[in-house]
């Protein structure tokens, strides 16, 4: 028992070489189809996903809670100086209030002038993040909201305060989010006030770098970056963040979103802007064609 | 004999489980500059080298393509390198009973940073975006650091439940 049989080991190492043989195989094959049909086996990890993990679910809010609990605890030991820290904050949020409450209320006096509607498309769906990539190559989270909660590929997400990426693969009740610090994210943005089109392209830190700029004479650092619609995958005028420039010289967004602490997602729903290809139908309304339909028969007939 | 084994590898089988799950956690969002150890690698490898005959190459298949999906890696590739390298590992374990340390743990090295080596390579070959060579090169570093703890903690399993066994047989 407690050596192995010579024997019983050379009649089971053939089995055994086939047998890691075929998996080998079969492994490197859903490589290679993977490399040649992306999407078709993205969506496969998708569904694998999606089948596992909200098993999971019950178990991993408290999980990442105790071990947050935990992290907190450490820096208590700072307590004072963050104390000191928040009290100045504190002082200078209040004239911002201020600031921003005349703001709103100017707004909405000149909203109320111009009678303007507000798109009831863009409204949002909450969600919890359930889970991240969990390797440093990779920057992704999972959302708890999927295909049952109608999300699609594409839309944007954000948390309360700027755009935190795009929802990349889509399971019946699971949903990955694209992180803007990924490597395959880029995000065409605009930069204000002087209206500079440029991409946001992420690379695995935690400041994206902002490349194809026009000219980048007329940016500096601080300047808002924010989405420019171009495209037509993120609805226009979504914080990204603020111009910096890195030591090298590089020009990098610094995120509005508190990645520190992604816990609460909204994606944005978003049909798109309606294409506008040919200039006639700006004027004439698609909903309006049963009108136009008969004259042009009419027309048509003389 | 069969069925103890099999028992095993459920075993085993969860704590990968459990491995992957606590990698998955939201804990951290930003982008590190450094790069942790490939817990999931070690932990198989120490029991490939501890305990081959309660392995086999199903059950590695199976826990790196899970671990593949989940970490976003291209499906299959870590995990065909996987098997091959941890088949070839078990082998030559196999056939000694009692290894001395040192080259226990040299051959061990070789096998795991030529599993992480070339999927760095292979994935640079094919332009799949990868993390770059230098957090590649730290992941090595840090995976083989961590081999002796778990080779030793899984070591000392082994010895429990060998002694049990041969307690068993004496009754």
């Amino acid at each position: 028992m407690a050596g192995p049989n010579p024997k019983q080991v050379d009649t089971l190492a053939p089995i055994r070489y086939l047998a890691t043989g075929i998996i080998v195989f079969s492994l490197v094959t859903l490589f290679v189809i993977w490399r040649v049909d992306n999407p078709r086996v993205e969506k496969l990890r998708a569904e694998v996903i999606d089948a596992i993990l909200p098993k999971f679910e019950w178990v991993m809010a408290p999980a990442t809670g105790l071990i947050r609990i935990t992290q907190d605890f450490r820096s208590y030991q700072s307590l004072y100086d963050q104390n000191q820290e928040l009290r100045r904050e504190l002082q200078q949020m209040k004239s911002w209030k201020e600031a921003a409450l005349q703001l709103e209320q100017e707004n909405a006096r000149l909203l109320d002038l111009n009678n303007l509607q507000l798109d009831p498309k863009l409204t949002h769906i909450s969600s919890i993040v359930l889970a991240d990539s969990g390797s440093p190559f990779r920057q992704s989270v999972l959302v708890n909201v999927g295909v049952q909660d109608g999300i699609q590929d594409g839309w944007a997400t954000m948390d309360g305060l700027g755009l935190v990426g795009r929802i990349s693969g889509v399971g019946s009740k699971t949903a990955r989010v694209l992180l803007l610090t990924d490597t395959a994210s880029i995000v065409p943005a605009t930069i204000q006030p002087s209206g500079q089109q440029a991409l946001v392209s992420g690379d695995n830190t935690i400041a994206p770098t902002v490349e194809f700029l026009e000219n980048a004479d007329v940016v500096r650092p601080g300047d808002r970056v924010e989405t420019s619609g171009s495209g037509g995958i993120f609805p226009p005028n979504l914080l990204i963040g603020r111009l910096a420039l890195d030591p090298s010289g590089r020009l990098r967004v610094r995120l509005a979103a508190d990645y520190e602490r992604l816990e609460f997602l909204r994606v944005l729903r978003n049909f798109g802007t309606e294409p506008i290809d040919n200039p006639g139908n700006l004027i004439i309304n698609k909903n309006l064609k049963s009108l136009p339909d008969d004259q042009s028969a009419v027309a048509n007939g003389t | 004999m069969n069925v103890k084994s099999f028992a095993f590898q459920i075993i085993y089988f969860c704590i990968g489980l459990l491995i992957i799950f606590f990698q998955i956690l939201p804990l951290q969002t930003t982008p590190q500059t450094w790069s942790g150890p490939n817990v999931l690698l070690v932990f198989f490898a120490a029991i490939v080298t501890k305990r081959p005959e309660f392995t086999s190459s199903f059950l590695i298949a199976f826990i790196f393509l899970i671990e593949d999906f989940f970490l976003m890696r291209p499906p299959g590739l870590m995990s065909s390198l996987t098997v091959l390298g941890f088949y070839f590992l078990k082998r030559k374990f196999r056939h000694q009973e009692e290894s001395p340390l040192l080259f226990g743990w040299g051959s061990v090295a070789t096998c795991l940073t030529l599993i992480l080596l070339l999927f760095y390579f292979i994935s640079v070959l094919l332009f799949i975006p990868s993390a770059g060579f230098r957090l590649t090169l730290m992941e090595i570093i840090v995976t083989l650091a961590l081999y002796p703890i778990f080779s030793v903690l899984i070591g000392s399993f082994a010895k429990l439940d060998t002694a049990n066994a041969e307690k068993m047989i004496q009754r």
